[in-house]
C-alpha cells in the first residue's frame, strides 16, 4: 500500500506524464486499484474542468453595495489624510521657520558674532547647535541642522552640498553671470540673489523663499523646473518617489491601451537613474507595449536587453512572463529557433509557472 | 494581443490589470469594487459551494469575504494576487464555518435544516460535475479543497499561499486526491465506458 502512494505521487500529480518509468508500469500490472485510477485519470481532468464551467448564480453586487461604498469612503479619507499631511507639516515648518529666522537675527545682533568664513571644500556641521558662516560673495549662511560642505567655489559659481539637514541663506544681489546653488541628493537649487531656505529630509527636499527668485531643478530626466517667488515654497519628492509614480502611471496606461503615453513614461523613468532590476522591468513594459501595437521584432529586442539586464539570481514574476511572452514572439518568427528560448525560460525559471508550459513547447519544438 | 493568450499563462495585462485594480480600490473608486466583485465572485463562490454544499451559507460567506476584504483592502501590500488573497479569505471563513457548525452539533440536539442541493437550478446538463461534486463531498476536507482550487485555475503555489502549507505538501496532497477522485469515479461508475468491463468484473 506505501507503494501505490509513493508511486502515485509521482504519476498522479497536474501536469505529470512519465508513463515509460517501468518501475511504474510494472506495478500497474500487480495493482488493480493502481491501473484503474490512472486509465480514468483523464475523466478526473475533464470532470474538474467541468466543475469550473459550472453556471453560478452569484448574488448580485447590490447586496454589498453599501459596505463596499463605506469602505471606498474609508480608503479616500485615509488617502485624503496621507496627502494633507505634507502640506500640513509644510505649513508648520514655515512658521518654525520664520519664527527662526527672527530669533537668530535677534540673537546675532545681540552678540555681534562675526561668521567664519567657508572656504572651498570646508564643510560645516550643526551637532548641537546651529552654525552660521559666510561665502566669499557675502552670501550668509546659517545650517540648522545636518552639514553642509562647499563643494566649489569659483568668481562664476558657487556651489553647496547639503546631505540632509536644514540650512538657510541670506544671498545678496550677485554680480550677472553669477550664481550660487544648493544640491540635494533629490535637488538643485539656484538663486542669484535672495534669502531662502533648503531642508532636506530623509526622502524629499523642501525649499521656502523669504524674499528674491529662486529656481528648483528636481533630479531626474523630464522634471519640470520651478521658480519660486518670495513666499513660495515647493516640495521635491525623491527621485525614488517620482519613479514609483512613474511606474505607476505606467502601468495604468498600458492597462488603459494607452500605448504612447506609457512609453513616453517610460522614457521618463529610464531618465531618472533607476537600478538594473527597475531599467530591466521598464524595457520589459517597453517590450510589451511594441508588442501590443504589432512592433514584433522591437518587442523581441526589448524583451532580450530587459531580460539580459536582470541579474539571473533575482526572478520576478514579470521576468518570467517576459521570458515566456519573449518565447511566443520568437515562434511566431521561427518554430525552429523558438526551441532555444523555451530552453532558456526553463533554464532560468525551472520551478515557475510556466514552466510546464515551456518544457512541453521545448519538446514540440524540437 | 488577446488572440495569443493561452489558458496556462499569466500574460502582463493581467498582473498589470490587477495592480490597477488594486491601486483604484486603495484610491476608494467606486466603480472599482463591482469590478472587483464581478471579477472574482463567480470563481469564490463555486470553491465555497463545494467546500460547504450549501448554496443559501455559500452565498452568505462570499458576501462576508468581500465586505471584509474590502474593509482591509488598504493593507493588502500584493505579496500574493488579489484572487489568491480572496481565497484565502474565503476559505479561511468557510472552514471556521464548518468548524462552528460541527461545535454546535454537539451542543444542540439536531435541527432540521434548509438545505438545498448545491448549484442545482444551475446543473441542466451539468451531471457529470455535480455527481463528482457530490463524491468530493466525501473527501477529506484538505484534498477537496486542493481539488477546488485546481479546478478553479490556481497553480500549487497559489493553492500553497491559500492554504498556508509548503508547495511539496501541496504537489504530494494534489496527486493523492486526484488518484482518490479517479477511483472513486471508477467506484461509482462514471467512467465505465474507458475501462474496460472485464477490469471491472476482476474487482472483489
Amino acid at each position: 500500500m506505501s507503494e501505490c502512494l509513493s508511486l502515485r505521487e509521482r504519476h498522479f500529480g497536474p501536469g505529470l506524464d512519465n508513463p515509460a518509468d517501468p518501475v511504474w508500469l510494472a506495478h500497474l500490472e500487480l495493482c488493480q486499484d493502481c491501473r484503474l485510477a490512472f486509465q480514468a485519470l483523464p475523466h478526473v481532468d475533464c470532470a474538474l474542468s467541468e466543475i469550473a464551467r459550472l453556471p453560478m448564480a452569484v448574488p448580485s453586487f447590490d447586496t454589498i453595495a453599501g459596505a463596499a461604498a463605506g469602505a471606498a469612503r474609508s480608503q479616500r479619507r485615509r488617502r485624503a489624510v496621507r496627502r494633507s499631511a505634507p502640506f500640513f507639516y509644510t505649513a508648520l515648518g514655515t512658521a518654525a521657520l520664520a519664527a527662526g529666522l527672527i530669533v537668530a537675527v535677534l540673537v546675532g545682533r545681540a552678540h555681534q558674532l562675526a561668521p567664519k568664513l567657508l572656504t572651498e571644500g570646508a564643510e560645516i556641521q550643526a551637532t548641537s547647535e546651529a552654525k552660521s558662516a559666510v561665502l566669499s560673495t557675502g552670501a550668509r549662511i546659517r545650517l540648522e541642522a545636518g552639514s553642509l560642505r562647499l563643494a566649489s567655489s569659483s568668481s562664476e559659481h558657487q556651489s553647496l552640498v547639503l546631505s540632509s539637514g536644514r540650512v538657510s541663506l541670506e544671498v545678496p544681489k550677485l554680480p550677472a553671470g553669477s550664481t550660487l546653488s544648493v544640491r540635494t541628493p533629490d535637488a538643485e537649487v539656484r538663486v542669484h540673489g535672495t534669502r531662502f531656505q533648503v531642508i532636506r529630509t530623509g526622502k524629499e527636499t523642501q525649499v521656502h523663499v523669504a524674499e528674491g527668485l529662486v529656481e528648483v531643478r528636481p533630479e531626474g530626466v523630464g522634471r519640470p523646473v520651478q521658480m519660486l517667488r518670495a513666499g513660495e515654497s515647493a516640495t521635491v519628492a525623491s527621485a525614488e518617489d517620482y519613479r514609483e509614480g512613474l511606474r505607476h502611471s505606467t502601468l495604468a496606461a498600458l492597462d488603459h491601451g494607452q500605448f504612447g503615453a506609457a512609453e513616453k513614461q517610460i522614457g521618463q523613468l529610464l531618465g531618472t537613474s533607476p537600478d538594473v532590476a527597475q531599467q530591466a522591468e521598464a524595457q520589459a513594459l517597453l517590450a510589451w507595449s511594441f508588442s501590443a501595437r504589432g512592433k514584433r521584432s522591437e518587442a523581441i529586442a526589448r524583451y532580450r536587453q530587459s531580460l539580459a539586464l536582470l541579474p539571473r539570481s533575482q526572478r520576478p514574476l514579470w521576468a518570467e512572463n517576459a521570458c515566456v511572452e519573449l518565447a511566443i514572439l520568437v515562434q511566431q518568427e521561427s518554430q525552429q529557433q523558438s526551441t532555444g528560448t523555451w530552453a532558456e525560460c526553463l533554464g532560468r525559471f525551472p520551478d515557475g509557472v510556466h514552466a510546464a508550459l515551456a518544457r512541453s513547447r521545448v519538446h514540440s519544438t524540437k | 494581443m488577446t488572440d495569443k493568450r493561452d489558458e496556462n499563462i499569466l500574460f502582463f495585462p493581467g498582473e498589470i490589470g490587477e495592480r490597477a485594480l488594486r491601486a483604484r480600490l486603495t484610491a476608494g473608486e467606486d466603480a472599482a469594487y463591482r469590478e472587483c466583485y464581478q471579477q472574482y465572485a463567480p470563481k469564490l463562490m463555486r470553491v465555497l459551494g463545494g467546500i460547504l454544499r450549501n448554496k443559501a451559507r455559500a452565498e452568505e460567506l462570499l458576501q462576508e469575504t468581500f465586505v471584509a476584504a474590502f474593509r482591509s483592502i488598504g493593507n493588502f501590500r500584493g505579496e500574493v494576487s488579489l484572487g489568491t488573497w480572496l481565497a484565502r479569505i474565503a476559505t479561511n471563513r468557510a472552514y471556521n464555518a464548518i468548524r462552528d457548525e460541527a461545535r454546535a452539533k454537539r451542543t444542540a440536539p439536531p435541527i432540521a435544516e434548509d438545505r438545498v442541493a448545491l448549484l442545482e437550478p444551475n446543473v441542466e446538463g451539468r451531471d457529470l460535475a455535480r455527481k463528482v461534486l457530490a463524491i468530493l463531498g466525501q473527501m477529506d476536507p484538505a484534498k477537496k479543497l486542493a481539488l477546488l482550487l485546481q479546478a478553479e485555475g490556481y497553480t500549487v503555489a497559489e493553492i500553497a499561499e491559500i492554504s498556508g502549507e509548503p508547495r511539496g505538501t501541496i504537489l504530494a496532497r494534489l496527486s493523492r486526491s486526484r488518484a482518490e477522485l479517479s477511483l472513486r469515479m471508477v467506484q461509482a461508475g462514471l467512467v465505465t465506458e474507458a475501462v474496460p468491463a472485464a477490469s471491472m468484473q476482476e474487482r472483489p
